[in-house]
């Protein structure tokens, strides 16, 4: 790649709001879209930019997004997004809005009717679109890949996910916010890089993943191997685009935004650079390895009173919250340290004042599957001064905070499912996710208590589960069973959760609530602007007319007007900020309901709860969450 | 006689004052008469009806304080604002017709009025504070009727809402005699959760509230939904003149071209999607519509009026004035359309009849300044210096601040090898046209200054006038004369 031309733009570019526009770029900036030759106001702050098809240019506000054709001067459509609007993708017909826990899809050749909805676990920060292909990332770190309404892969990463890019059907590149750029193929992680600095923006062409950096860094890699194909620093990234700015017919070029408005365009050519990196990891390579043998070295010719016997051997085992290490006699551990490989950061380290030959160490456990690399330094003595290292890989497992419990009281809510595998299969997985788990089995962890119970059916084939706890573990449990049993299709027999159904109809009437509150203080706000506005005129006319009296009353008219408005303001502010918080949970509780089943079914339910939802049908909710689907039908 | 009888038949009638004095009388007897309640409401909102389809000027307020339209320089004919003078010149008046609520001043004379004509408003600068829709002080609380209507001490919306019928009188009171949105939205608001059935006419309702808030995003919302429930032309007129006020007259074409569709032969649609062509400035579209209108009803004053003015306009006076006969056949008569009237005549060349139509208008209009202003035009045709300047000094009698009287005075004056004069006609003339689009008294002013060897003063009055209008080829030979002299190009 090389730099085919550079502009200087006289605006700030703000991360995300950029997009090329009939032959031109367009920012967001503020309440404007600045295009090549004038600007469009709105009401609020611009927070995404997209273009659809070559005409209609998508422009996301807090609480709205809206289609507007420039050439007409008219607006296709303006819709209201109670989730508000993150971040704006395009698929092949849609314009896609990803929101506070949910993403919309609008079509824009059918008046801007909503034609899709599907939730996320958190706030909605990247979308992409291949065809009818949909990526979504969230901020609880996943990343989902969706046909239409349907999810065909779901993967968790290490941090926030910053961008996606779409490779093909079932490729796609993304981006997190501690700076991983990687390539997952399905369920399957291609390859990955890191870096120090967060990854703003990932756009793929032809096959190549080009990404930048918060601290400007750009580069180009091959999307099968991660190999590097060009690297370029510029100022602070803020957005990578694809499209001509040229004017002529020549193929796409990448378009590099930078914050401060300098602007690039890079077109594929010229020799790749030097591989340097490629040498320098060689070279990192053969001195690490250097080390090591001069270490090995050392430790041969040793003398004795520091060795330890050659068979020495670190073991982990688990004792309720802790982690016990044992070294075999003749040594002791003097210190250790936990790493999560995965995020790179340190979970726990321990180096006791008195080392022996066990140490037991506790710390904070997710509920999240993670590959720790454990670094134990070991030494005959406690007074030696040649200190052997030893790495260990354990894999936690992702339900490692829940511990046996047997005298635990059981839930009262659950889920059924009947699964066609045989018991032992179950048990396989139990080994695999728990830590000692056993079948069936009742867990706690803190108050929260999970119970597991399976029976096989007479015929050795099917096998009928029944899981106890919150909606939110359950969910959770059906859905790490059924990545591990690689189910296509699960649908619950049979589900009770009456605290969580309660708690989502309480949410629903207090969204409703302040839905009706926020409807009541946006009249009152507008006739408090109007009669101001009104002030400000007849004040205005009393100055002109040199009437001191007047102006003074307009103006304590003026200032009163004010203040309630300003109170007003606040009052609305509170209400919005709990309408925000209210929507969040109903689109999270959406989601564990979803949760619960797997495929169409899955999807199928997010539809129907949505459907309920729109037509106020609170009662149907309850049916949806537990049985999958309603009798309600929409009128 | 019953009493509530007699209010009933003025009611039938159109007497709404004297109903409502009936019910009145009738509440002081029996305040808990729910029946003369409602029949008092109903009087007093048929009081204040007035045709809401009508696009209302926008305030000062709204005007300065406002940003509501999203493009800031959209392409040529996508918009209703002006555009500016070196974007094509527009050399016809907008409007023939005059619109309640608009004041645009009916001068008619052709070659220096056009400019003038162009805005709307010319002389009259926009209604203070926020038109007729807006009255001070109604903010709180719902009015004294309504209370007793619906038995409470304070109204309240949602009690009113449970009964519908009385509901809906009381949401038409409260926006129509009330002038409260903010009261009805929550009436409207309220009955939408009560009432599925008709629940396009409060959404249509709900719509209008939110456009005299000022919500247009909102009111959108409302009325499209009320359409796509029930397509009512009225919901469909209020929507276009959201879409107007957002400045998007290509939307409110496609809503209105919709509705169309469906109902080919509605003259208010149709009426419509010619006042919108006229405000994009695309006249041609605009005069095929009105002569549409005119043909599906045959005495629509607008069509017959914007018909008129653009025959006028086009070079046929005679075509015109049929037109303007037509409407004085139908009863129509106020000094515009005498004195458009005259003009027709005057350029068709009946002098005769000319100076006798105007002389209507002066009856009918008691002195306005711009017929005598449009008498004195007719005087300069016959040759008439004296009378011309006699009444364009009337004029100038009516009001000392008529710039167009004052440039025609200085051009009077020059001819009289006046030039004196005439510089102080001019420049008082530039005074008074400081804030308009009249470019002549800055030309003129410029021409006599050169003859006077006044070089310097020529040059800054001659580019003041290619500042109001680019297109004036006389305006840029003279500046590029002057720059000659001066060296400057």
């Amino acid at each position: 790649m090389q730099e085919a031309y550079r502009l200087r733009l006289e605006v700030e570019i703000s991360p995300r709001v950029a997009s090329v526009f009939e032959g031109s770029l367009a920012i967001g900036r503020g309440r404007q879209v600045v295009l090549k030759e004038e600007c469009l106001n709105f009401k609020n702050t611009v927070t995404a930019v997209a273009t659809f098809g070559s005409n209609l240019l998508v422009v996301g506000l807090p609480a709205a997004v809206t289609a507007f054709e420039v050439a007409k001067n008219a607006e296709i459509f303006y819709n209201e997004v109670a989730d508000g609007v993150n971040c704006i993708a395009i698929s092949s017909s849609l314009v896609l809005v990803g929101g506070n826990c949910s993403v919309v899809g609008f079509s824009p050749r059918n008046g801007g009717a909503e034609v899709l909805w599907t939730v996320a676990g958190d706030n909605v920060r990247a979308l992409a679109a291949f065809g009818e292909r949909i990526l979504v990332g969230s901020d609880d770190y996943d990343i989902k890949l969706l046909d239409g309404e349907e999810p065909v892969v779901e993967v968790t990463e290490a941090d926030r996910v910053t961008a996606l890019a779409a490779l093909s059907e079932d490729r796609f590149a993304f981006g997190l916010a501690n700076g991983t750029l990687g390539v997952y193929h399905r369920h399957k992680r291609v390859w990955r890089v890191k870096s120090k600095h967060e990854l703003v923006a990932v756009q793929v062409v032809e096959q190549a993943v080009v990404s930048g950096w918060a601290n400007g860094a750009v580069t180009s890699r091959n999307a099968e191997t991660g190999a590097s194909l060009f690297r370029a620093t510029y100022g602070s990234v803020a957005a990578i685009l694809l499209g001509d700015l040229r004017g002529g017919d020549g193929p796409p070029q990448v378009i590099v935004c930078s914050r401060d408005g300098e602007v690039r365009g890079l077109v594929p050519g010229a020799a790749p650079p030097p591989e340097e990196e490629e040498s320098a990891r060689l070279e990192h390579h053969l001195r690490a390895r250097k080390k090591a043998l001069t270490a090995a070295l050392r430790l041969a010719g040793g003398d004795d009173r520091s060795a330890i016997p050659a068979d020495t051997r670190v073991t982990v085992d688990v004792q309720g919250l802790d982690f016990v290490f044992r070294v075999a006699k003749h040594a002791v551990i003097l210190s250790l340290v936990v790493v999560d490989s995965e995020t790179g950061e340190s979970v726990a380290a321990a180096y006791p004042s008195n080392a022996g030959p066990e140490l037991r160490v506790a710390f904070p456990r997710e509920k999240k599957a993670a590959t720790l690399k454990i670094q134990a330094h070991v030494a005959a003595r406690a007074s030696s001064d040649a200190v052997h290292v030893f790495d260990l890989d354990y894999e936690l497992p992702k339900f490692c905070a829940f511990v046996v419990s047997e005298d635990a009281p059981k839930p009262t809510s659950f889920v059924d499912v009947a699964l066609d595998v045989s018991l032992q299969r179950l048990r396989e997985w139990v080994d695999r996710s728990f830590i000692a788990g056993e079948l069936p089995g009742t867990y706690a962890s803190g108050d929260e208590v999970l119970s597991i119970r399976a029976e096989e059916r007479d015929d050795n084939r099917t096998t009928d589960v029944r899981i106890w706890g919150t909606l939110a573990t359950v969910s959770e449990v059906v859905q790490d069973l059924a990545t591990y049993l690689n189910l296509q299709h699960l649908e619950t027999t049979k589900a009770e959760f009456p605290v969580e159904v309660a708690c989502l109809e309480e949410l629903l009437e207090r969204v409703a609530a302040r839905n009706a509150i926020r409807l009541k203080l946006t009249a009152d706000m507008a006739g408090e602007t109007r009669r101001l506005k009104t002030l400000v005129v007849k004040l205005e006319d009393a100055r002109l007319l040199a009437d001191m009296t007047l102006v003074r009353r307009h103006l304590a008219e003026l200032f009163g007007v004010n203040a309630q408005l300003v109170a007003e303001y606040a009052k609305r502010a509170t209400n919005h900020e709990a309408l925000v918080t209210a929507l969040q949970d109903v689109n999270k509780m959406i989601q564990r309901a979803a949760n619960l089943r797997v495929g169409a079914a899955k999807a199928r339910c997010v539809a129907d709860c949505r459907k309920a939802i729109k037509a106020n049908a609170t009662h149907a909710l309850a049916a949806i969450v537990c049985v999958g689907t309603s009798q309600y039908k929409s009128q | 006689m019953d009493p509530f009888w007699l209010a009933l038949s003025h009611f039938k009638r159109r007497d709404y004052e004297r109903c409502a004095s009936l019910c009145e009388g009738l509440l002081k007897q029996q305040p808990g008469d729910q029946a003369a309640l409602l029949l008092q409401c109903r009087a007093r909102t048929g009081q204040n009806v007035e045709d809401d389809t009508e696009l209302e000027e926008e305030g000062v307020a709204d005007l300065m304080l406002d940003e509501n339209a999203v493009s800031t320089k959209p392409r040529p004919g996508t918009s209703t604002r002006p555009t500016t003078s070196s974007a094509g010149g527009v050399d016809r008046p907008v409007s023939g017709y005059l619109r309640p609520g608009t004041a645009s001043r009916p001068i008619t004379a052709k070659a220096d009025v056009a400019a003038a004509l162009a805005r709307p408003t010319s002389t009259a600068r926009p209604i203070t504070s926020l038109g007729r829709e807006l009255r001070l002080g109604t903010a709180s609380g719902a009015s004294q009727a309504l209370d007793g209507l619906f038995n409470r001490g304070r109204v309240d919306a949602t009690t009113m809402a449970k009964n519908q019928a009385a509901a809906k009188v009381g949401c038409d009171y409260l926006l129509r005699h009330e002038r409260n949105p903010t009261a009805a939205l929550d009436l409207c608001t309220a009955a939408l959760l009560e009432e599925t059935r008709t629940s396009w006419w409060w959404k249509y309702r709900q719509g209008r509230c939110y456009y005299q808030l000022g919500l247009y995003r909102d009111a959108e919302n409302a009325l499209s939904a009320s359409i796509r429930e029930q397509r009512m032309v009225p919901a469909v007129l209020e929507l276009a003149k959201v879409y107007l006020r957002l400045d998007q007259p290509t939307a409110a074409l496609a809503v209105l071209h919709a509705a169309l569709a469906e109902s080919p032969d509605n003259v208010r649609l149709t009426m419509w999607v010619a006042r919108v062509h006229e405000l994009v400035r695309s006249v041609e579209l605009s005069v095929g519509t009105y002569k549409k209108v005119v043909e599906l009803d045959a005495s629509h004053v607008e069509g017959l009026a914007c018909l008129a003015a653009s025959n006028f306009y086009a070079g046929y006076p005679e075509i015109g004035l049929r037109f303007y006969r037509r409407l004085l056949q139908m009863g129509v008569a106020g000094p515009e359309i005498w004195t458009d009237v005259g003009l027709c005549c005057f350029y068709s060349s009946q002098f005769d009849m000319a100076l006798g139509c105007l002389t209507r208008a002066l009856q009918l209009a008691d002195d306005n300044p711009d017929v005598w202003y449009n008498i004195g035009h007719v005087a300069i045709g016959l040759g008439d210096k004296d009378f011309a300047s006699q009444a364009f000094n009337i004029a100038l009698s009516l009001d000392n601040t008529h710039a167009e009287s004052l440039t025609n005075l200085g051009v009077l004056a020059i001819r009289d090898h006046d030039a004196a004069s005439a510089l102080a006609c001019f420049a008082s003339a530039q005074n008074h046209a400081a804030d308009s689009s009249l470019f002549q008294p800055f030309f003129n002013g410029a021409l006599v200054a050169r003859k006077l060897g006044n070089l310097k003063d020529a040059c800054t009055l001659v580019s003041k006038s290619c500042e109001i209008n680019a297109d004036h080829p006389d305006s840029n030979d003279l500046k590029k004369e002057l720059l000659r002299i001066f060296h400057i190009t």
